[in-house]
């Protein structure tokens, strides 16, 4: 390419390949840190001869001889067992445990809240992911050619999504600055995450509609979609992979039932 | 250098070793906490005393071992009182907080109960202290 927008473009040749590999290179590898982390600082409690929940040390042929199905049915108190009996009728049980499921979720006492959650949430992986230039770019620039694509949703929508995102990411905004008990929690670190955040996306919608500099934009779009990837894994928004972890593995009143580990003693 | 209330105390040796073994379990953990707040409405603590920020459970495991692990141990007397309050008067670890991002925040207000009762500190149950 010619004149003032030469350097522009080696930038955009970089932000489009290589640059991209080493992000998310620094994802993986940063994830996989995370995920070593928490290996070294918790233990199995299987290897202790405990059985989660019953605070009972038992030998090994004992916790062998307790199918999951037992363990569940002690971890619930005598009415909830009571209430489960199948003579209750399908229907009745399962209203019973959708009920207890709701109570026992926070997310259920913030119902506004939970929606603009799991919007956001999904939204934010899902329509970059599934966006047709990025699909374009992305088997372009692994030199797959350009035949190659996950499925794909029509740009117009996406652009209203992004929208829809950046909406959220507002609410969340000021949620922060006028909730006295999320005011209380935020750092500045929790604004700069926000934006580091919102950044690509705004940067998109800016490139989409060809806003001022379109290349210069677009670059920009690139690197800072590229810096939130790399920094996904050493910010707060590490909460991804420690949620399933704490969740799946780590024994506690909230995590899924056959947990298998405790912090480390 | 003088001692004044606000200087930090000499650090406690056994403090130090809490610290030393539970700072990268409690940087994780700290380090995954959105600050959201929505654990706030889990806590009947936060719920009974009208609403105060500083009923938060994530508020009261950041201000005490948090704090204890950002600093090492080195707070000063007047900082292990708040420490206090939080963790013995702001919190029965009754266990019911719920996280949606799994931090395990009686947990950690247990380890800062241990800390304070390192430095000999207390529920100040017979000074009245356990509003
Ligand atoms: C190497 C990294 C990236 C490259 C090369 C890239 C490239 C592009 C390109 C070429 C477009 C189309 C702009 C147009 O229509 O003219 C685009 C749009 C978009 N990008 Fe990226 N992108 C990258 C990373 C990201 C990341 C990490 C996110 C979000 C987390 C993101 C979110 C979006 C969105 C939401 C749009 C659509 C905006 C709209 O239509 O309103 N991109 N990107
Ligand atoms: C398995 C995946 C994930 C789960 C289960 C999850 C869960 C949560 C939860 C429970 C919160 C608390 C506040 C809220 O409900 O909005 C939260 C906040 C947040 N999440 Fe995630 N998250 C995940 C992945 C991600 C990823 C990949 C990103 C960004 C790239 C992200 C960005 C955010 C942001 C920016 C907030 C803060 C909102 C605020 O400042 O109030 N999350 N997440
Ligand atoms: S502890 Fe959990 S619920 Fe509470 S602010 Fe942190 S991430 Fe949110
Ligand atoms: S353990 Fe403490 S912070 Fe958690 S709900 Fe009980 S009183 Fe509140």
């Amino acid at each position: 390419m010619s004149l003032p927008g030469f350097e522009l473009f080696s930038l955009y040749d970089a932000a489009r390949g290589p640059l991209f590999l080493v992000a998310c290179s620094v994802f993986i590898l940063g994830f996989a840190w995370r995920i070593l982390r928490f290996a070294r600082l918790s233990s199995s409690i299987a290897a202790r001869g405990r059985v989660p929940g019953a605070g009972v040390r038992l030998d090994a042929a004992a916790l062998d001889s307790l199918s999951l199905a037992t363990r569940r049915a002690q971890d619930r108190s005598e009415a909830d067992r009571a209430f489960l009996l199948p003579d209750k009728g399908i229907v009745s049980r399962i209203l019973f445990l959708g009920r207890r499921f709701l109570r026992n979720s926070n997310l259920a006492g913030n119902p506004v809240m939970t929606a603009f959650s799991l919007a956001f949430h999904f939204l934010l992986v899902l329509v970059p992911l599934l966006l047709p230039a990025h699909n374009i770019l992305l088997f372009l620039g692994l030199g797959l050619g350009a035949g190659l694509s996950l499925p794909v949703l029509p740009e117009p929508l996406m652009d209203r999504l992004t929208l829809v995102i950046l909406a959220i990411g507002l609410f969340f905004a000021l949620r922060r600055i006028f909730l006295p008990r999320v005011r209380a929690l935020t750092t500045g670190g929790d604004i700069a995450v926000l934006l580091l955040v919102a950044a690509p996306f705004v940067s998109a919608y800016l490139a989409y509609h060809q806003a001022w500099d379109y290349h210069g934009i677009l670059v920009g779009h690139m690197l800072l979609g590229e810096l939130l990837i790399a920094a996904i894994p050493f910010t707060k928004l590490g909460h991804m992979p420690f949620l399933l972890f704490s969740r799946l593995f780590m024994a506690g009143e909230r995590s899924a039932r056959h947990a298998s580990r405790r912090w480390a003693a | 250098m003088k001692t004044t209330a606000t200087k930090a105390a000499p650090v406690n040796a056994e403090v130090l070793d809490l610290v030393r073994r539970r700072r990268k379990l409690v940087k994780l953990s700290l380090g995954a906490c959105a600050h959201c707040a929505l654990c706030a409405e889990s806590c009947f603590k936060y719920r009974n005393s009208g609403q105060d920020p500083t009923y938060t459970p994530s508020y009261k495991a950041i201000n005490t071992i948090g704090k204890i692990v950002k600093r090492r141990g080195r707070l000063s007397p007047g900082e292990y009182e708040k420490v206090r309050e939080l963790a013995f008067d702001k919190c029965v670890l009754c266990m019911r907080c719920r996280c949606p991002v799994g931090v395990d925040l009686p947990y950690l207000i247990s380890l800062a109960r241990s800390a304070c009762r390192e430095v000999g500190i207390e529920r100040g149950y017979l000074e009245g202290k356990n509003a």
